[in-house]
């Protein structure tokens, strides 16, 4: 489904990503951990198309379809779907008319008709319920005054109404509660099936009881330098980077 | 030069005085023939606005004054009119028309028969029952050091006069529309309006104005002044809708007494240039003042705000909310001015002034003046000029909204923080749907 080759990009003439290469298959659970700084970020903005990053070398191709040459909505309607580590508010637009919006340009670009409204309805409330947010929140304006955890679970929900193919959960578990946690995950791994793919970013193994991957990355100074099973995200809870830089420093 | 050129305009108009005062001298009363002859001693007095003056800093009345306009109407059409393009879908109103300053009996509501409220124009006013009006009309408005204002007292003729009696609650907002009709050749209109609401009466007063014709220019130079009396409550809207041949001033006076409540919601998408000159003045304590507004320009338009919130009295709250939009190669002036005068402690006062640029030759002049002589206040106020967010369209891309369409939902919801604070809801649908039309536009 998606094929990461070599990818370096830059901002601001500073190098970020330094040769990444990385591919998942549907079904698939990636698990991506590391240091601060160390690009994870910058790697889920690239693949969703932010133009502050230049890519200067590498490709990246998802179904087939060079993913870097697409704009950035093309590639969300393509299905791949960011929920950002620091969503964004807009004051005035409520969270049902942004993901109703939304929904009505993935369909229109796909050749297909608006929504119904009661459908809509129907399936918002059914997600709203599964992830258990407040039906009060369809009338509030999109992230204005939500609490970082309330932020996180509108990112939920709005990856569970828009059915992409690959998510990219950039620390969707920061700012979330034990309980909020786990709900989350839940919500998260009751829209998984074998034909659609996640990309989980986290600092905590925490999330990884709930959400299972199938492989974990370490990315650090802007490249992939260890992959493993879900053991080595319990390695790193236990042990920290330290010995990871060690063995990169070693083999550099 | 410009020198040159404005002596002429208020030349030609200070000549015409004469003639103009004569042709009335017959049926205008002692006491308008005395505000008039004051204005127009005010108006000799004043040099024209120019860039040299604080007040007109940023806005330049170059190619007004240079043109020549016609002051008399030539008492047009009273011929029906389709005003359907100027109405509002859902809104039931008493409806009053006036038609290049002129009453229009023809085309506005029978307004005869009315309960707790006079609405009428003041020309018929004046001749009838001038005692009624004579406390208010030129007591209210201190056009001393107004240029066009001065020439508003000299010249008015007409105009909208509202009255409503203690206690009342009138029934359904009263709606004048002001067409002008431009077919004639340059043309300017003095207006000039009274809002006169008693003792915990309630009222709401819409004023919209529009080009019927516009083959020529037409100044429309409004002012109003308005008293309103202790714990009454009083909402108002100013739309101006003209076309991009018309330059418009307005310069309303508000008397506020204790405990009312005044909303003024000015809504500028029209106009090549537009100077509002809106100031409260509060009298008794614990009054609620609340001026809203939105500009949307686009082109050589110029719109230019100038407020003032007099706090004289403690214990007073206001609130101002001003947000525009400025495209193409169009200029916007915000000047909100709070004045806190030693006695007014206790003093909550609000100013917001936002702004977003969506072209590269668009321009806003933002200042807020706050002139605070107490020690026990809260004020606050900010001013923000931006381009449209990058994050916010990022965020929106990401979700597959296109482009166009995230910049579009983005000044929508922009501009919506304005019309939200409208309390006639049908104003507020209304107003949102002719926003989206012009962003869409834009
Ligand atoms: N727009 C930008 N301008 C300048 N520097 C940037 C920009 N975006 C990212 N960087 C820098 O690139 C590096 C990688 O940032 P990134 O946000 O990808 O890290 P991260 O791995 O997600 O970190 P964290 O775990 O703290 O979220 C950092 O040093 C950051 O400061
Ligand atoms: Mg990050």
């Amino acid at each position: 489904m998606l094929q990461i080759k070599n990818l370096f990009a830059k901002v601001e003439d500073k190098e970020i990503l330094r040769g990444i290469n990385l591919e998942v298959k549907p079904g698939e659970v990636h698990a991506i951990m590391g240091p601060n700084g160390s690009g994870k970020s910058t790697l889920a903005s690239v693949l969703a198309g932010k133009e502050d990053y230049e890519v200067t070398q590498g490709e990246v191709i998802f179904n087939g379809k060079e993913l870097l040459e697409l704009e950035p909505e093309d590639r969300a309607r393509e299905g791949v779907f960011l929920a950002f580590q620091y969503p964004i508010a807009i004051p005035g637009v409520t969270i049902s008319n942004f993901i109703k919006t939304a929904i009505n340009e993935k369909r229109k670009y796909l050749g297909e008709e608006d929504i119904k409204a009661v459908d809509f309805l129907k399936k918002i409330k059914e997600k709203m319920a599964l992830l258990e947010i407040d039906s009060k929140f369809l009338g509030r304006s999109l992230n204005e005054g939500f609490s970082g955890g309330e932020k996180k679970r509108n990112e939920i929900l709005q990856m569970a109404m828009l059915e992409p193919q690959l998510s990219i959960l950039d620390e969707t578990d920061s700012g979330l509660d034990i309980d909020a946690l786990k709900i989350v995950a839940n919500g998260v791994n009751k829209l998984k099936s074998d034909q659609n793919a996640t990309i989980v970013i986290t600092h905590y193994q925490r999330l990884l009881d709930y959400i299972v991957p199938d492989y974990v990355h370490v990315l650090y100074n802007g490249q992939i330098v260890k992959s493993g099973d879900k053991s080595l995200a319990l390695e790193l809870e236990a042990k920290g980077y330290d010995w990871v830089k060690e063995e990169v420093a070693s083999l550099a | 030069m410009n020198v040159e050129t404005s002596f002429d305009f208020k030349h030609k108009f200070i000549e015409d005085f004469t003639l103009f005062d004569s042709k009335r001298v017959n049926n205008s009363s002692e006491f308008v023939r005395n505000l008039r002859a004051n204005g127009i001693e005010q108006f000799k007095a004043l040099t024209a606005p120019n860039r040299k003056q604080e007040e007109w800093k940023y806005t330049k009345v170059t190619e007004i004054i240079n043109k020549e306009f016609f002051t008399y109407a030539s008492r047009l059409e009273q011929d029906k009119i389709d005003l359907s393009p100027f109405l509002i879908e859902g809104l039931e109103a008493h409806l009053i028309v006036f038609i290049n300053g002129r009453f229009s009996e023809r085309n506005s509501s029978d307004l005869s028969a009315l309960k707790g409220v006079q609405v009428g124009n003041l020309e018929n006013v004046l001749q009838n029952n001038s005692t009624s009006v004579e406390k208010v009309l030129g007591k209210v408005a201190d056009t001393e050091e107004k240029f066009f204002a001065a020439l508003n007292t000299a010249y008015f003729e007409d105009g909208l006069v509202i009255q409503v009696a203690d206690g009342a609650i009138v029934d359904k907002p009263i709606f004048c529309l002001c067409l002008s009709d431009a077919s004639q050749g340059n043309l300017m209109v003095n207006t000039r309006n009274l809002l006169v609401v008693g003792k915990n009466a309630q009222v709401k007063v819409i004023n919209a104005n529009y080009s019927l014709e516009d083959s020529a220019f037409v100044l429309n130079n409004q002012v109003s002044e308005v008293v309103i009396a202790a714990d009454a409550i009083v909402d108002t809207y100013k739309l101006q809708m003209e076309t991009d041949k018309s330059y418009h001033f307005d310069y309303t006076q508000i008397h506020q007494q204790q405990s009312s409540k005044f909303s003024c919601n000015t809504i500028t998408l029209g106009g090549k240039i537009v100077r509002n000159d809106l100031n409260y003045l509060l009298q008794g304590e614990h009054t609620e003042s609340f001026l809203n507004g939105l500009y949307l320009t686009e082109g050589q338009q110029l719109v230019d705000n100038h407020s003032l919130v007099d706090h004289a009295v403690p214990n007073c709250m206001s609130d101002e909310f001003y947000k525009g939009i400025m495209a193409g190669n169009s200029k916007a002036v915000f000047n909100g001015k709070i004045m806190v005068r030693p006695d007014a402690q206790k003093t909550n006062a609000f100013q917001s002034n936002k702004n977003i640029l969506v072209s590269d030759n668009a321009t806003i002049n933002t200042k807020p003046q706050l002139e605070i002589f107490a020690d026990d206040v809260r004020c606050t106020h900010g001013a923000t000029t931006g381009q449209l967010n990058d994050e916010a369209m990022f965020y929106m891309q990401a979700r597959g909204i296109s482009k166009e369409k995230a910049r579009k939902i983005l000044l929508q919801s922009f501009a919506g923080e304005v019309t939200e604070r409208l309390e006639l809801e049908v104003m507020r649908d209304y107003l949102n749907q002719v926003i989206e039309e012009r962003i869409n536009q834009l």
